[in-house]
């Protein structure tokens, strides 16, 4: 039984919250799955469009691509930084903590804007490349997928951090010791140990940067090349560019789609592990 | 013996392997951030690095150009009412969620805190839709709308972990002695408050700072904020101005990160 | 569109939305037109901007004490989005050739009042809603230091020629200009490019999309692209390419074959300024304004009386009307046009 006092305290304190939430956010996402069935119309013909437009299929692809590469190389790497925070004593590893907490802090136009400063034709890992190789080099490392992924990664490598650091530091030690004991040598403990143990978080960190990169925006439109724009830059550009209203609607509805079904087994299977 | 030294030499090979890989992948973090400062204190005919000499000028540039210093204002200007806005209605939320049970709350929390799984720009279509319906976008109120409704998670996040920490009893008693609801919040609660507060406010504060999408899709030719500025600066010119903007948020980031480390500090059990 | 967008759906929703959802349209603000002492204007951003500044926009502040807004790379899209949800912005637009009169074929722009020019002095003549300004030469730039004599494309053909002249390129994001350079480029003789075979032009195009390394939206990037070094030829214009020769020494530009066009000024339809919207107009258009200004641009002013007074050498980057590989855009074609292909276009450019 909830008592009416409480209540009332909740109605208190809650109210200007939730009025908001109805207000700006509930209302626009009803007017996007609204608009992206033609109105009160209730025609499917922009799903149908869309569905049967090259454009959109390819970017799909191109968004579940890029996504699924860079939590991949994300994980990898913040794997490795996890790895490394685990292992040192407290002191030391807020330290280190620090050289993650600053880029996860760090705007994203920031990054990006480096990166074109260093990924350039006349950039500076080429300008560097070619003073190692003695002659000109001008690889082709930005406004193409390249620059995406390195951009995306690097984005997403601090989020990946800090769950796996948790379920990391959450390990008994005595397991370790144990596996030590057994005879067993330091691959096999992190493949035996180490890493089922760390599931928990690598499926965190995974469903977190599963979300962000199906939905980037900012990094595909200034470190990629038209081919590389992903669902998020067709909805602006439906939106901006042909004034489509119905089209952009209905790719964000399957925007919002294809992030729930990603999300919601590994939610699932993030319960079920913890 | 013998099986022990070899795996004492192995796990060594093992861990120096780990050492290396992670030093890199530091690099590759740090990296970007790094190095536009020295290009900031370059000169502003072009971009070189090592830049050839150093100056202030293209900071003076950045802070003379009404280009540039009118969206500045109006990042701040955003950023603060924002920020003010969703502390008033956030942390009163934030309190009622951890404190007291009522019919539906999963629902509402859940609604509340959901601009953290929908993509931004699902968010900022949406309201780019709506508030064009209601013929006020380019307005500066829209892109506050905006903000709260994407910083509000945060704020809830963290004022419910402070919240969490309190001892209830001390609110109990502030009403068995006849204090309102409201002034019980006030002289009990929000004091003992403070870290998470602190907290919260920077969060907030950051993250409208630096908002790129929904600002993108709201701002108007006169209301458009420096991330909004910055970025078709970085899609349509390589100014090296823009070095010396980077530079800038990069020290706002770091001041937030140091007083973030801080506060985590002062309150141990935050950790 | 404009219907699909809003004005039926917006009559549904209301009588489809439960009272939460019609609530905020009792909020809905009404534009409120005042005197003001404001005007937005956007324009192409970069030098040209600077040059207006300079030879324009400078005196007519002094003079009617408005304060100029400025607002870089106009684009009809934005114009559409605007006028669609009546909220309205920008009050002067300055609209190249195309992107002028398909923009009037839209209805976006809002009618001259009477007696804003000296017609006896222009020589090419305003529409009720669009002045031509001057004419620009767009073509082909390139660094001489990287590519000299030789090894760098003159005309459109070598342009396309990814083969002969191997780099990576610009092209506009939009298909004015484009497809015309495409089709010159597979061998339409300039007389006969109208009506432009549009399907012809994508296909040229195709061949060389790989090569483009960028759709350049914001003019300055025609010639910062090169300057950095991200590509090795650009299409760009003539004196964007001369103001960057006079700071940085090094960009040419190839008068062999040019597309020439008219740039408009327009004002908007429900422009919140504007009675100071066709006093700004009518000032970009007086002699002494035109040849400041056009001094500084090197292109060719629509005021008879401008033209003696530029120096000579601005004269010499004046777009060439006799040139007979030169192509003068069709701004009548592009009206009925400019829609339907821009949106082709632009699709065509993502995939």
């Amino acid at each position: 039984m909830i008592r009416t006092a409480e209540m009332r305290g909740a109605f208190f304190f809650v109210t200007p919250a939730t009025l908001l939430t109805l207000t700006i956010l509930a209302v626009p996402l009803f007017y996007i799955f609204y608009n992206s069935v033609g109105g009160a119309g209730l025609s499917l013909a922009a799903f149908r469009d869309l569905l049967s437009s090259g454009l959109f299929l390819r970017t799909l692809a191109t968004t579940v691509i890029i996504a699924v590469s860079s939590a991949v190389l994300s994980l990898v790497l913040g794997y490795i930084i996890a790895l490394h925070l685990t292992r040192q004593p407290p002191k030391r590893r807020s330290i280190y903590m620090m050289l993650v907490l600053l880029p996860f802090w760090t705007s994203v136009l920031v990054k990006c804007y480096a990166f074109t400063v260093l990924l350039g034709r006349a950039g500076l890992v080429n300008e560097f490349l070619s003073w190692v190789a003695g002659s000109p080099v001008q690889l082709e490392l930005v406004l193409n997928r390249i620059g995406v992924l390195i951009g995306m990664t690097n984005y997403l490598t601090p989020f990946v951090v800090f769950p796996i650091l948790a379920s990391l530091l959450a390990i008994d030690p005595a397991v370790y010791r144990a596996a030590t004991v057994m005879g067993a040598g330091p691959v096999r403990i992190f493949f035996t140990v180490t890493l089922p143990l760390s599931l928990p978080g690598i499926i965190a960190a995974l469903s977190s940067v599963m979300v962000m990169g199906l939905g980037f925006f900012v990094i595909p439109a200034l470190l990629g090349g038209p081919r590389d724009a992903m669902l998020s830059n067709l909805v602006d550009f439906y939106t901006r560019e042909t004034l489509d209203w119905n089209m952009a609607s209905a790719a964000g509805v399957l925007l919002l789609g294809l992030v729930v079904l990603v999300t919601v087994p590994l939610t699932i299977l993030r319960k079920r592990k913890a | 013996m013998l099986i022990r030294q070899i795996s004492d030499s192995a796990s060594r090979r093992y861990r120096l392997l780990g050492t290396t890989l992670a030093s890199l992948v530091y690099l590759f973090l740090l990296l970007p951030i790094v190095i536009v400062v020295p290009i900031a204190f370059g000169p502003t005919n072009g971009i070189a690095f090592p830049p050839e000499s150093y100056s202030l000028d293209l900071f003076r540039l950045f802070l003379s150009s009404s280009d540039w210093i009118g969206p500045l204002l109006q990042s701040l200007k955003v950023a603060v009412i924002s920020t003010v806005v969703v502390l008033l209605v956030g942390v009163p939320a934030a309190y009622g969620i951890a404190r007291f049970q009522f019919p539906g709350k999963v629902v509402i929390a859940g609604a509340m805190m959901s601009s953290l799984v929908i993509p931004t720009i699902v968010t900022a279509l949406g309201l780019y839709l709506y508030f064009s319906y209601l013929r006020i976008t380019g307005t500066t109120f829209a892109i506050v709308l905006g903000h709260v409704i994407f910083t509000m998670p945060y704020v809830l996040v963290m004022m419910i972990a402070g919240v969490q920490k309190l001892d209830q009893n001390l609110e109990f008693g502030a009403q068995l002695m006849g204090a309102t609801r409201l002034r019980m919040f006030r002289t009990v609660v929000l004091p003992q408050l403070v870290p998470s507060l602190i907290g919260a406010t920077l969060f907030a504060f950051l993250i409208s700072f630096d908002e790129v999408v929904i600002s993108w899709f709201l701002a108007g030719p006169t209301t458009a904020t420096l991330p909004v500025k910055m970025y078709s600066a970085i899609k349509w010119e390589i100014s090296p101005v823009i070095a010396a903007v980077s530079t800038m948020l990069t020290a706002i980031s770091l001041v937030v990160c140091l007083i973030m480390v801080a506060l985590q500090k002062t309150t141990p059990s935050n950790g | 569109m404009t219907n699909k967008g809003n004005g039926i759906s917006r009559r549904n929703f209301i009588i489809a939305g439960s009272g939460l959802l019609a609530a905020p349209a009792v909020l809905r603000a009404t534009s409120a037109t005042a005197a003001s002492n404001q005007l937005t204007f956007v324009t192409w951003g970069g030098t040209y901007k600077d040059a207006l500044v300079e030879g324009a926009i400078k005196s007519f502040t002094e003079q009617t004490g408005v304060q100029v807004t400025i607002i870089d790379t106009p684009d009809l899209a934005k114009v559409k989005a605007q006028v669609s949800t009546g909220n309205v912005q920008w009050d002067v637009f300055d609209a190249p050739s195309a992107i002028g009169t398909g923009g009037a074929a839209e209805g976006y722009w809002d009618d001259f009042d009477d007696g804003l020019f000296d017609l006896n002095d222009l020589t090419l003549a305003p529409s009720n809603n669009l002045v031509p300004f001057y004419t620009y030469a767009g073509g082909i730039a390139y660094d001489p230091k990287r590519h000299p004599e030789g090894s760098h494309p003159t005309t459109f053909a070598e342009y396309f020629d990814v083969e002969k002249f191997p780099g990576r390129r610009t092209f506009r994001d939009r298909p004015s200009e484009t497809l015309e350079a495409a089709l010159l480029a597979d061998g339409v003789a300039p007389k006969d490019l109208y009506p432009l075979d549009v399907d012809r032009a994508f296909a040229a195009l195709d061949r060389v999309k790989p090569s483009v390394a960028s759709w350049v939206g914001a003019t300055p990037q025609t010639v910062t692209l090169l300057q950095t070094g991200e590509v090795d030829f650009s299409y760009s214009y003539a004196a964007r390419v001369r103001a960057a020769q006079t700071d940085n020494g090094g960009l040419a530009f190839s008068f062999a074959q040019t597309i020439n066009a008219s740039e408009y000024l327009a004002v908007l339809k429900g422009a919140p300024n504007r009675e100071n919207a066709m006093k700004f107009v009518s000032h970009m258009l007086k002699p002494e304004v035109q040849a400041a200004t056009m001094e500084i641009l090197a292109y060719t002013p629509n005021s008879k009386t401008a033209l003696p007074l530029m120096s000579e050498d601005a004269r010499k980057w004046l777009p060439d009307m006799n040139n007979p590989n030169n192509v003068i855009l069709d701004d009548a074609w592009w009206a009925e046009n400019f829609e339907s292909v821009t949106r082709r276009f632009k699709e065509w450019i993502l995939m």
